[in-house]
C-alpha cells in the first residue's frame, strides 16, 4: 500500500516517455483506420462517387451534355437506323465519352453521374430514417423492457419474417396512384419520397433489434446500474451513459445499410416500381443493358460496373470503420 | 358485326413479339449499317375473287417443289386450340391450314392472293340482294378416313360455333345468320340436337346459307378456319381440340399438349380438288415450348434435322437480328413482309374535341424517333391511312403530309388556330421497358409543339382493359388492328362506327359521327363488292378528315428458316405460309 503511494505519478513518467500518450476512443479508432490501406481506398472511392454524384449538374455543365436531351435522334449519324449507336463501345467517342444509349441516343455518362445522384440520395435519406427510428425504438424496448419491449419485439418480428421486396412491388405503384389523379403527372419528388418511406417503412426494424439487444446487455452492467441507484433520471442515463456506448452499431450498420439500400432502390427500378423516365436510374440502365446486351454490351457493362465498384467500395469502407470502431469483433 | 377484343389481344401478342425485334446496326468493327436493311417486298396487293375455272384446277404446283421429306416446326407456345370452332389467332389458323378445308381459301400464285372456291366449286352464288348464299360443293372431296365431305357435315361446322362451350372464335356468320350479337340465345348449338334453319342443305352437294341482311363479303367470311366441315359421327366435343377430324392435307398422329405433335398424310385428301393446298412434305413435326433466342440460334445452326425446320410465327429477336441481317447465307433463308397488322395512335376522341388540336398532334407526333425504340425498319413501314396495304379497295393517300420525324412548327400554328394553344395530353404507354423510351421520345416532341404532356404508365396486362374503358382519362394511347379477311368491312364498321361504342370494344378511340355513321350502314348494304371497295377506300380518306387517329407504322414480321426448306413465304393470316413449302 505504500509503495503503491511513494509510486510517482503518472503523469510525471508521460511527460517523459513518448510512448504513453492520452488519446481519446476517436483518435484511436481513425489510426486504427489509417492503417487499413484497403479500408483509406474503399472511403476514397466512396467519396469520389459522393463528389461525382453530387456534382452531377456542376460536371454535365462542364462537360456540356445533359443526361435528358437525345442526341442520338437529333442528330442523324449518332444512332444506325435500327437505333443503336454507330461506333465501337456503344458510340464512345471524344463527344460522348461513354457512349450513347441505344433507342433515345441519350448521353450515357450523365446519365451515370446523375443516375449515382439519385441513388445516393435516396439511399442516404432512407439510412437517415431508419437509423432514427431504429434507435429510439431499439433504445426504449432494451431500455423500459416489459410490454413496451414485449410490443415493439413483436412488431420487429413481424416486419422482418415480411416478403418485403414483393411488398415494394407491388405497394409502389398503389401508393403513388392514391395521391395523383392519373390526368396528372406524378411529380419526381413524390416518387422519390414514396420509394423512400415505404423502404424506410421496413428497414428500421433491423436496427431496432440490433441495438436494442445492445441496450438489453448495457442495462446490465454496473455503471448504468450505479447510474439507476443514485437517482439519475431516465433520459439522462440513455443520452449521457447508453448513447455514447452505441455510436459504433450505429456507425457501422448506417455504414453497411447505405450501399444495401442503392441496391434495393437500382432493383426497384430495374423491377418497375422505383424512378421512372425521364429520371436517370441505375437500375433502368441495367435493365434496359440486359435487353440490349448482345448488340450493344457496353450499356449494361458501365452502369454494372460502376454500381458493382459503389457497393464494394462502400462493403469494405463498412467493414474497415468497424474494425477501427471495434477491434476485437470478428468478421 | 362486333369483332371482339380478342383480335385485339392476339395483336398484342404479336407485337409483344415484335417488340422483340431490334436490331444492331453496328458492333465492334463491322461497320455495315447501311448494308443491313430489311429487303423482303410487301405483300401490298388486294385479294380477288378467283373464277370457277380456278376453284376447279389443283393448285398450280410450286416450281421446282418436291414431294417427301419431314418439317419440323418450332413453336414458342402448343396451338392453344386445333377445334376450328375456336381457331382465331394467326398461329391457330396456321395450324388449321394443315387440317381443315372451307368452302372457299385463298389460292397463292407467284405472290398474288386470290379467295377461289376450296370445298365447293366457285365462290359462292348470292341472290335476294346477297341475302341468300348458295355453294355447290365438288365431288371426291374425302376427310381422314376416307368418307365423303358432305353439305351437311358443313351445315354441323358452322352450327357448332354457336355452342357456348366452344368460346373464342370469330362471330361472324353466327351474328349474321341470326341477327342478333346474342346468337347463343337466337340457337344454341347442335348438341341437344336443335336444327338451325337458316342454314339449308336441300342434298349432299348443296348448302344454303339465308342471312339476316345483306353482305356481300360473305365469300370472305366463309373462308374462316371456324367455318370448317365437322362431321357428327366424329365429333367429340372437348376432345376435338386436341385431334380435329382432318378434312386437309394431313390428320393428327399424335399431340402431346405443350410438347410436341405429329401430323402425318391424311388418307382422303387428294391434290386433285384442292385449289388452294399443296402438301409436300410426308410429314410435319411441331415441337413447342423453346424461348424466341433458341428457336433462333437452331435455325441459324441448322444442324441435322433442324435443316428442313421453319416457325410460324417467331420473329428473329435482337439478340441475332444483326447476325441475320448481314450474312447473306442466313439473309436468304428469311422471311422478311409486312404482316396484316396496322398499328396507330388512338386519340381520344370524347376528350380532345378540337380536330384543329388533333391534328397538331398528328403534325407533332414523333413516329420516326418511337419507330426507333422498337428497332427502326425492321419493325414496320409507316403508314397514312386507316386502311392497310393488304385491304381491298386500299389507296394511298397522305392528307396532311407530316413528316416522319414530326412538325413542331407546323402543330404550333395549327395549336394557335385552335381552342386551346397549350392543351394538356395525357399519354398512357404499357409498363415496358421500351414504351417508357416511347414515351420520353413521345413528351419530348409534343412538349416542342406546345403541348403540356402527361405520361402515364398503365401495366402491361391491364393495357387493354384500360384503354377498352370508354371514360377512359386518356387522350393519347397505343392500338393495332389486324382484318380477318382482306375487306375494309372488317376495319372500319368495327373501329369507327360510334353506335359500337362499348367497354372492351375496339372503337378505342371512341369517334362518333352520325354522317360517318350513315355512310357505313350504306356501304355495307352495297351488293357490288368493288363499289364497297371503293367507298370504303374513300370513307377512310373522310375519317382521317377528323383525325381520329395518328396512323403509325404497318408490322413487319421478319422469321428464319432451315437451307433445305422451298417454298417459304408469309401468308395472308400473317404468319409464315406453310401450303407452298417444301424439303428440297
Amino acid at each position: 500500500m505504500t509503495a503503491l503511494l511513494t509510486d510517482p505519478p503518472p503523469s510525471a513518467s508521460a511527460a517523459t516517455a513518448t510512448a504513453f500518450e492520452g488519446r481519446s476512443p476517436a483518435a484511436l479508432a481513425w489510426r486504427r483506420f489509417r492503417r487499413d490501406r484497403t479500408g483509406v481506398a474503399a472511403g476514397l472511392v466512396v467519396a469520389l462517387f459522393f463528389v461525382v454524384g453530387l456534382g452531377a449538374p456542376v460536371i454535365s455543365w462542364l462537360y456540356g451534355k445533359n443526361p435528358y436531351t437525345t442526341y442520338g435522334q437529333n442528330q442523324p449519324a449518332l444512332l444506325d437506323q435500327f437505333g443503336y449507336p454507330v461506333g465501337s463501345m456503344g458510340g464512345m467517342s471524344s463527344h460522348f465519352w461513354l457512349g450513347i444509349e441505344p433507342g433515345l441516343g441519350r448521353d450515357v455518362f450523365t446519365q451515370l453521374i446523375y443516375g449515382i445522384r439519385t441513388s445516393l440520395l435516396i439511399s442516404l435519406a432512407i439510412v437517415l430514417i431508419i437509423t432514427v427510428i431504429g434507435t429510439l425504438v431499439g433504445v426504449a424496448a432494451g431500455y423500459a423492457g416489459r410490454w413496451i419491449d414485449y410490443s415493439a419485439s413483436r412488431v420487429i418480428d413481424v416486419i422482418l419474417c415480411f416478403p418485403a421486396t414483393l411488398f415494394f412491388v407491388a405497394f409502389i405503384p398503389v401508393a403513388q396512384s392514391a395521391f395523383v389523379s392519373p390526368t396528372e403527372a406524378v411529380p419526381t419528388w413524390m416518387r422519390a419520397t414514396t420509394v423512400i418511406l415505404v423502404l424506410s417503412a421496413f428497414g428500421w426494424a433491423s436496427t431496432a433489434r440490433l441495438l436494442r439487444g445492445q441496450v438489453l446487455s448495457l442495462r446490465e452492467r454496473e455503471f448504468v446500474q450505479s447510474a439507476q441507484v443514485i437517482g439519475v433520471p431516465a433520459r439522462r442515463i440513455i443520452l449521457r451513459e447508453l448513447l455514447p456506448n452505441l455510436w459504433t452499431p450505429i456507425l457501422i450498420s448506417v455504414s453497411l445499410a447505405v450501399p444495401n439500400y442503392v441496391t434495393t432502390e437500382a432493383a426497384l427500378s430495374f423491377l418497375g416500381a422505383g424512378m421512372v423516365e425521364p429520371t436517370p436510374d441505375w437500375g433502368r440502365m441495367i435493365q434496359r443493358g440486359a435487353e440490349v446486351y448482345n448488340a450493344d454490351f457496353s450499356y449494361m457493362l458501365f452502369p454494372g460496373l460502376a454500381m458493382l465498384i459503389f457497393v464494394l467500395a462502400f462493403n469494405l469502407l463498412g467493414d474497415a470503420v468497424r474494425d477501427a470502431l471495434d477491434p476485437k469483433s470478428s468478421r | 358485326m362486333p369483332l371482339n377484343r380478342r383480335t385485339v389481344n392476339l395483336l398484342a401478342a404479336a407485337v409483344a413479339a415484335g417488340a422483340l425485334v431490334t436490331v444492331s446496326g453496328c458492333h465492334g468493327s463491322s461497320g455495315s449499317a447501311a448494308a443491313v436493311t430489311p429487303s423482303g417486298p410487301a405483300a401490298k396487293q388486294a385479294v380477288a375473287l378467283g373464277t370457277a375455272a380456278e376453284s376447279d384446277a389443283p393448285d398450280p404446283a410450286v416450281p421446282g417443289a418436291k414431294t417427301g421429306g419431314t418439317v419440323t416446326v418450332l413453336q414458342q407456345n402448343d396451338f392453344s386450340h386445333l377445334d376450328p370452332a375456336r381457331v382465331y389467332s394467326s398461329a391457330n389458323q396456321t395450324a388449321d391450314l394443315l387440317l381443315t378445308r372451307q368452302l372457299t381459301s385463298y389460292q397463292y400464285v407467284d405472290g398474288v392472293t386470290r379467295l377461289v372456291g376450296d370445298l365447293a366449286t366457285d365462290t359462292g352464288t348470292p341472290s335476294d340482294g346477297d341475302r341468300t348464299w348458295t355453294f355447290t360443293l365438288k365431288q371426291g372431296i374425302k376427310y381422314q378416313d376416307g368418307s365423303p365431305i358432305t353439305a351437311q357435315d358443313v351445315k354441323y361446322g358452322v352450327e357448332r360455333t354457336f355452342e357456348s362451350a366452344l368460346s373464342g372464335g370469330p362471330t361472324y356468320l353466327q351474328t349474321w345468320l341470326t341477327g342478333k350479337s346474342d346468337y347463343s340465345a337466337a340457337y344454341p348449338g347442335p348438341w341437344n340436337g336443335q336444327d338451325l334453319p337458316a342454314i339449308q342443305t336441300p342434298d349432299a352437294h348443296t348448302i344454303v346459307f339465308h342471312l339476316a341482311g345483306p353482305h356481300a363479303d360473305f365469300p370472305y367470311a366463309v373462308a374462316m378456319q371456324a367455318y370448317s366441315p365437322v362431321p357428327r359421327a366424329h365429333d367429340t366435343k372437348s376432345a376435338f381440340d386436341l385431334a380435329p377430324f382432318s378434312s386437309g392435307p394431313y390428320m393428327v398422329q399424335s399431340h402431346q399438349a405443350d410438347k410436341s405433335m405429329v401430323l402425318v398424310r391424311s388418307a382422303g385428301w387428294s391434290q386433285a380438288t384442292d385449289p388452294v393446298r399443296h402438301a409436300y412434305p410426308d410429314e410435319w413435326k411441331f415441337e413447342f415450348g423453346g424461348q424466341p433466342l433458341d428457336i433462333d440460334q437452331r435455325l441459324i445452326a441448322a444442324n441435322g434435322a433442324d435443316r428442313t425446320a421453319m416457325t410460324f410465327n417467331t420473329l428473329v429477336t435482337s439478340d441475332v437480328a444483326k447476325q441475320v441481317l448481314s450474312t447473306p447465307s442466313l439473309l436468304a433463308r428469311t422471311v422478311d413482309q409486312v404482316s396484316p397488322f396496322s398499328t396507330y395512335f388512338d386519340i381520344n376522341n370524347r376528350r380532345i374535341t378540337d380536330p384543329k388540336i388533333r391534328e397538331a398532334l398528328l403534325m407533332a407526333f414523333p413516329r420516326q424517333q418511337v419507330r426507333l425504340v422498337f428497332g427502326g425498319p425492321l419493325y414496320g413501314d409507316y403508314t397514312n391511312t386507316i386502311l392497310s396495304p393488304v385491304t381491298n379497295g386500299y389507296q394511298a393517300y397522305d392528307l396532311y403530309h407530316a413528316p416522319v420525324t414530326g412538325d413542331p412548327v407546323a402543330a404550333q400554328k395549327l395549336l394557335a388556330a385552335s381552342s386551346d394553344p397549350h392543351p394538356t395530353i395525357v399519354f398512357a404507354y404499357q409498363g415496358t421497358t421500351q414504351w417508357e423510351a416511347a414515351a420520353v421520345a413521345v413528351a419530348t416532341a409534343l412538349d416542342k409543339a406546345g403541348f403540356k404532356v402527361v405520361t402515364q404508365e398503365v401495366d402491361s396486362k391491364d393495357y387493354y382493359d384500360e384503354i377498352g374503358d370508354v371514360n377512359n382519362k386518356f387522350d393519347l394511347y397505343w392500338a393495332g388492328w389486324g382484318p380477318d379477311w382482306p375487306s375494309a368491312d372488317t376495319v372500319i364498321p368495327p373501329l369507327f362506327d360510334g353506335r359500337q361504342i362499348a367497354p372492351d370494344g375496339s372503337d378505342t378511340m371512341l369517334f362518333d359521327n352520325p354522317s360517318v355513321n350513315a355512310e357505313i350502314d350504306r356501304i355495307g348494304a352495297e351488293t357490288d363488292l368493288a363499289q364497297q371497295d371503293e367507298d370504303w377506300a374513300a370513307l377512310d380518306k373522310t375519317i382521317m378528315g377528323q383525325v381520329p387517329i395518328i396512323p403509325w407504322v404497318d408490322l413487319r414480321q421478319v422469321s428464319m428458316y432451315g437451307p433445305d426448306l422451298g417454298g417459304v413465304h408469309l401468308g395472308f393470316i400473317g404468319t409464315v405460309y406453310p401450303l407452298d413449302v417444301y424439303v428440297k
